[in-house]
């Protein structure tokens, strides 16, 4: 499969005025969306993630550098009649849903009935369709993140550019928009997801990339990236957890080793008259590798 | 065109209450003139016409000026921006959007106008004439606004069209009366005031041949700066 969104060495600078201070907001960003993955796009707050979306999406202009989507430069407008957006803090025009994604979809290039068929279905997967005909300037926050959804769904997009769009949602919400997305993967569809949520991110994104000051920080396979390969996770039974550092839960006491240590701390369990239950390489959560990178480039910058 | 068409609708739709207050105005002054007093004099119907003949152009020019600023400013460009719109049928969209505001304010002043002229005597035709100049006027100015506005802020692209489009003025003085319909908004605006009024007339085709080439001059340059402008960092 081959790539639906490149950045190739892309940089952007936000300079003050009058020769005030630049601000590097993406110093030589290069990565590559495949076809059918859903890709996170993590960061701090400032680290450059929506300045990347919006260069892709033709909103802002690179310093230098530049990319592809869907195999046209960025910028180009036919190419994104084929792109769903949702730029974070949704802002949308006051009129009823219904005809605000009719509207959306039309910019589009859609026309009817395709656009009326779509704007029930889209409404409906968001569960807005009951309030279709109610101006969206009365929405909650959590519903017009729903609109904005709606709109970037509306055109049945090859590829999903989301900025934060569970920021505004509930729990149930949430787990709403996982399924969308992990249905719209099903469907082929390619998904490139920036959000604050790691948890989110962790149970659905098939490659991650954690961006930092502008900069590249890690980038990879999720389940590849969570592995710990230097530690071992050993679940034992009928052994004193404060005694081995570990945490008991229902009786499993899971205690994290060094890899080179594995043997020896599987003799201690025994020795002291306990039972493996299991030994695996550990796995860390996605927030903790993304406070780890983020503390080294940190301390690397100092 | 369906994109331009819909910006356009857009547009005008979130427009609709200004729009609505200055219709209103038009009409309110008329009836004030020709409702509540007796027949108005030739002076009562020429201060009507000037002033609506300013209030037309006006409301194009800080409408245009302040379009894209407030569009950024709520962040509602980029929902649209992230369609398949070009930058050019943006503005276009924005552009055709003012000038059905215009149209709508400009037949607004005929009618009322109108009712004008038939109390005061004077010939109803050359009010829709004039309404007709008003329109070019305020098209014309417009795009030049929208040009302005592309690489600067509201109050710049009202001081940077204002200066554009008061130029003819001393060039008319200094260099000779043909400067004056060389960006005729001026030049339609004071003929369209004065016109109800006036003894003679001719419809100035050339200038409003040129006040064409050149209003779409304005938005193609306009479209060429604002394809290579930022439509996402702080407004400030």
């Amino acid at each position: 499969m081959g790539a639906v969104l490149e950045f190739e060495n892309l940089s952007r600078d936000y300079r003050g005025f009058f020769g005030g201070r630049t601000t590097h907001a993406l110093d030589g960003l290069s990565l590559s969306v495949e076809a059918g993955e859903i890709f996170g796009f993590l960061g701090p707050n400032g680290a450059g993630k929506t300045t990347a979306l919006h260069i892709a999406m033709g909103l802002l202009q690179p310093t230098s550098g530049g990319g592809r989507m869907l195999g046209k430069p960025f910028g180009d407008a036919p190419t994104r009649s084929r792109v769903g957006f949702l730029a974070e803090n949704v802002a949308l025009y006051h009129r009823s849903a219904g005809k605000l994604v009719r509207f959306y979809g039309a910019l589009n290039g859609m026309r009817e009935p395709e656009l009326s068929a779509r704007t029930r279905d889209v409404l409906e997967t968001v569960e807005l369709s009951a309030e279709a005909g109610r101006n969206v300037g009365k929405f909650s926050r959590g519903m017009l993140q729903r609109a904005g959804l709606a709109q970037a769904l509306v055109n049945d997009p090859e590829l999903l550019i989301l900025d934060e769009p569970t920021s505004a949602l509930d729990p149930l919400g949430r787990v709403a928009v996982r399924e969308l997305l992990l249905r719209a993967k099903a469907q082929g569809k390619t998904i490139f997801l920036s959000s604050h949520l790691l948890s989110e991110v962790e149970l659905i994104c098939d490659r991650v990339a954690i961006l930092h000051r502008g900069r590249l920080a890690r980038l990879g396979r999720t389940a590849e990236l969570l592995q710990s390969p230097d530690e071992t996770e050993i679940a034992a039974r009928g052994i004193d957890a404060k005694g081995f550092g570990g945490e008991a839960t229902n009786g499993v006491v899971r205690l994290r080793a060094p890899a080179s240590a594995q043997r020896a701390t599987i003799e201690r369990v025994w020795a002291a008259g306990g039972e493996i239950v299991s030994v695996n390489p550990a796995r860390r959560s996605l927030e903790d590798l993304f406070v780890e990178l983020t503390k080294q480039e940190g301390s690397d910058k100092r | 065109m369906v994109p331009i068409f819909l910006i356009a609708g857009n547009y005008v739709r979130e427009q609709r209450w200004v729009l609505a207050a200055w219709v209103a105005m038009a009409f309110g002054f008329a009836a004030i003139l020709a409702g509540f007093q007796g027949a108005p004099s030739v002076e009562d119907s020429q201060l009507y016409f000037s002033q609506q003949g300013l209030y037309a152009v006006g409301l194009s020019v800080f409408l245009v000026a302040s379009a894209i600023h407030n569009e950024r400013k709520s962040r509602r460009i980029l929902a649209v921006l992230s369609k398949a719109v070009r930058r050019s049928q943006y503005i276009a969209g924005l552009l055709c959007g003012v000038f059905l505001c215009s149209a709508a304010l400009c037949l607004s002043i005929a009618l009322a106008g109108s009712w004008i002229a038939v109390r005061a005597g004077l010939p109803v035709g050359r009010v829709w004439t004039a309404a007709g100049l008003l329109l070019a006027a305020s098209f014309l100015a417009s795009t030049v606004t929208m040009f302005c506005s592309t690489f600067s802020g509201p109050l710049g692209g009202l001081i940077f069209s204002g200066v554009l489009m008061g130029l003819p003025v001393p060039a008319a003085r200094y260099l000779g009366a043909g400067w004056l319909q060389s960006l005729p908004v001026y030049s339609f605006s004071a003929t369209a005031v004065a016109l109800p009024t006036q003894a003679a007339f001719e419809v100035p085709w050339p200038a409003l041949a040129l006040a064409a080439v050149e209003a779409l001059a304005f938005w193609m340059a306009a479209s060429w700066i604002f394809a290579r402008s930022d439509v996402t960092t702080a407004l400030e």
